[in-house]
């Protein structure tokens, strides 16, 4: 068959099931399950609030006894063949996104080459539909390229956020000062699509500030001892605390789109919308103190098309760049 | 099946274009239903969004107005983007393609993994029964061919089966490799295109986690992220299968109907999140491209081949001259040649020359003063470069255009100026 015929859509691709399997693979020989019991489990993988999910969760139990898939005693039910776990097998879609991404130079971040070479291997068979010659990226920063040291960091940093390890590292600012840091909290790696560079987001417990360091000036790191999970989740709250209190405000005119394109640039941040005239919006967006100056310089992007209301301290810096030394008149 | 909405919302342009304003806006208000659906009601949709996006999703009252709206509550730590990709999850499933799905995998696991079944074997092996009913043979072998065309079963010919194992692929990989795996599926689920293949195999994966006893929670953030891209990886896919098989298409786009149109390549402009894709125009003696907006094409069709119209697709290389012709000397890469370059000089603070590189990596700077240099540029349109040069106001400056652009923006700075109170002097 075509592969012009296949639709990306796929109705087998539906989180009840995911998670309807994922708890039929749980169970153990001769463990039992009740109905309830079964809706809890399933409802920790899908959302807890789905309005819809325990008259479809019987449904399904009720479907997958008919059909032997699960047999019922007394109210409590049993894998039929509780020995196998049942996998979902890939479709072809995925298997080319995955020849495609084991082609890109992110691989080796994450997995060594004989790992990716060896999978590529067993895709063989799958075709060779190269997003990376049909897709052209404008507006972006040249790609990376990561070397030995930087692929060792970055799988280091991984592990210190998935384990949730505090490290020391050193790292140089931008005017070329080395600055150790000690016993700091990663909390994610950030990826930005437009400068394609990796920043680690963490946590500095003796400022009680977040901040971000390029992890291509990143160098030393050694991992300490886990943090406990109360403790991480302190550091979360407090990083929470850590969002503006006051959103920026402003009135978009839609002149050249405007008003899709700002939403468009800032579809990732919090906020609220409302129209206040045909042509005019108002916007309230939420956001983080580290993130100000790029929201600024977004905002700046669309001239006049766009006014900040509030707060005070963003209408100055708008205010500075206005009046900023305007150059060779 | 009580599962209800995706379908409805995801194959109709006002569902679309509801899920749209929930995440570029933030809200989904009265008049945007009066807009939209022609009615006030703005909470028609309300059950299945909530069971979309559970606490993301709220009713609030908005300021100015007092209008009611739904509003979608989210925040960058929480990776808004797997969220609005979780709606490809939500399809509508019947109970019988629910059960034949579950009793097919099941019927695969363990001895008959390595056999081939025709599909009579299979419908003799797994009576599916749907509200106590069987399941008619022609529907099952319907059934059967459509999972086979998903590539969760392999057709060996003559009707016969074979189920396509996951393990074949990944059985060799330990579990840090599979960790690892994931790890760069969730990341590449957000920035490599089209993320809907990213996100239904981030799910397979999750089942061969869970059966591996391996926990995965997201260690990525992604900035930048243009989250409406999602909800036109359909078209996006569709266009990547012409491009890859060499097909025509034809398709409706601002209320026009294109045909024979030959895709070439697809052009994501990461800087405001708009998709296009360049196509070449067949079969009028003279091949010229054209960039469509993938936001705004409303169908595309694969077209068949028809003996009364006997296209001749040209080179890949051919047409990547023509693309390279039309687009080499655009600042976004998204806006072609018209007729003639326009001309202009920048003139920008030393320090700032990393940027002017970027841009421009084969211009040869000029001292200006002590403090800045110059370079002479030519574009395929001065105007494409304004967002650009507002952003960086201060640090660069146009001059010397070939057309009004410069003076526009001297005259756009003085109103800048005044609707921040700023006196002109």
């Amino acid at each position: 068959m075509a592969l012009t015929e296949t639709e990306l859509m796929n109705q087998y691709h539906n989180r009840h099931l995911t998670a309807f399997i994922i708890v039929l693979n749980s169970l153990k020989a001769n463990e039992s399950i009740s109905c309830y019991g079964m809706i809890d489990r399933i409802k920790k993988i899908v959302t807890e609030d789905s309005p819809y999910s325990d008259e479809m969760i019987n449904s399904l139990i009720e479907e997958a006894c008919k059909n032997n898939i699960l047999v019922e005693e007394r109210k409590k039910y049993f894998r039929k063949i509780p020995e196998e776990s049942i996998l979902l097998p890939m479709t072809l879609q995925e298997k080319i996104y995955l020849k495609n991404i084991l082609k890109s130079p992110y691989a080796l971040l994450f997995l060594d080459l004989p790992v990716i070479q060896e999978i590529l291997q067993k895709l063989s068979d799958v075709p060779e539909m190269d997003f990376s010659r049909m897709i052209d990226f404008t507006g972006v920063s040249k790609e990376l390229e990561f070397d030995e040291a930087y692929i060792k960091n970055f799988r280091l940093l991984m592990q210190a956020v998935q384990e949730h390890r505090k490290i020391n590292f050193v790292n140089v600012d931008a005017q070329g000062n080395e600055i150790l840091n000690k016993e700091r909290i990663p909390f994610k790696i950030e990826y930005s699509v437009i400068m394609r560079c990796f920043w680690l987001s963490l946590w500095n417990q003796t400022g009680k500030r977040p901040f971000k360091a390029n992890i291509s000036r990143i160098s030393d790191i050694q991992l300490l001892d886990k943090i406990s999970d109360e403790e991480y989740q302190t550091v979360m709250n407090m990083m929470e605390q850590k969002k503006e209190l006051h959103p920026i405000v402003m009135i978009i005119t839609d002149r050249n789109s405007a008003i899709e394109r700002i939403n468009l640039m800032f579809s990732m941040y919090h906020k609220k919308t409302e129209r206040i005239a045909d042509d005019k919006i108002k916007i309230s967006l939420s956001y983080y103190n580290f993130d100000e100056n790029e929201i600024i310089d977004g905002i700046m992007s669309f001239g006049t098309a766009v006014q900040v209301l509030a707060p005070e301290r963003v209408v100055e810096k708008i205010k500075e760049k206005l009046t900023a030394e305007i150059i060779v008149q | 099946m009580p599962e209800k909405g995706r379908n409805i919302m995801l194959t109709n342009d006002t569902g679309i274009s509801i899920i749209k304003r929930l995440f570029y806006y933030g809200c989904y208000s009265e008049k945007d239903a009066l807009e939209l659906e022609g009615l006030k009601r703005f909470d028609r949709y309300k059950n299945f969004l909530q069971y979309a996006f559970g606490d993301h999703l709220e009713e609030i009252t908005l300021e100015t107005s007092g209008e009611k709206a739904l509003h979608f509550r989210t925040d960058e730590f929480e990776m808004p983007f797997n969220i609005l990709l979780d709606i490809y999850t939500m399809t509508n499933i019947s109970s019988t393609e629910f059960i034949l799905f579950l009793k097919l995998m099941n019927f695969f696991t363990g001895k008959n993994q390595k056999k081939q079944f025709t599909s009579v074997q299979i419908y003799t092996n797994i009576d599916v029964i749907n509200s106590g009913k069987y399941v008619s043979d022609r529907t099952f072998q319907r059934k059967l061919q459509e999972l086979a065309d998903y590539g969760y079963l392999t057709s060996e010919g003559k009707g016969k089966f074979l189920y396509s194992k996951p393990e074949s692929i990944l059985n060799a990989l330990d579990e840090s490799s599979i960790y690892r795996l994931t790890a760069l599926t969730d990341f590449c689920r957000n920035i490599y295109h089209p993320a809907v293949c990213g996100h239904y195999l981030m799910d397979t994966l999750s089942v061969i986690n869970q059966q591996k006893s391996i926990s995965y929670d997201t260690l990525f953030l992604c900035k930048h992220l243009h989250m409406g891209q999602v909800l036109e990886d359909e078209k996006l896919w569709k266009l990547l299968t012409a491009i890859h098989e060499k097909k025509t298409i034809s398709l409706h786009y601002k209320g026009i109907l294109y045909q024979h149109l030959q895709p070439h390549k697809i052009i994501i402009n990461e800087t405001d999140g708009r998709r296009y894709v360049f196509c070449i125009i067949l079969g009028n003696g003279r091949n010229g491209g054209i960039l469509y907006r993938l936001g705004n094409i409303l169908e595309i069709t694969i077209e068949k081949k028809k003996k009364e119209i006997p296209l001749t697709l040209i080179a890949e290389e051919e047409a990547d001259r023509i693309y390279h012709d039309l687009f080499d000397k655009s600042f976004t890469g998204t806006c072609s040649l018209k007729k003639k370059l326009q001309t202009g000089t920048l003139i920008y603070k030393k320090n700032f020359y990393y940027e002017i590189q970027k841009h421009f990596p084969e211009a040869t700077p000029e001292p200006e003063d002590e403090l800045h240099d110059k370079i002479h540029i030519e574009v395929n349109s001065l105007t494409e470069m304004k967002p650009w040069l507002r952003k960086n106001l201060g640090k660069v400056r146009l001059t010397n255009t070939s057309d009004s652009t410069a003076e526009e923006l001297e005259q756009e700075l003085k109103e800048w100026r005044a609707m921040y109170g700023i006196d002109g002097n």
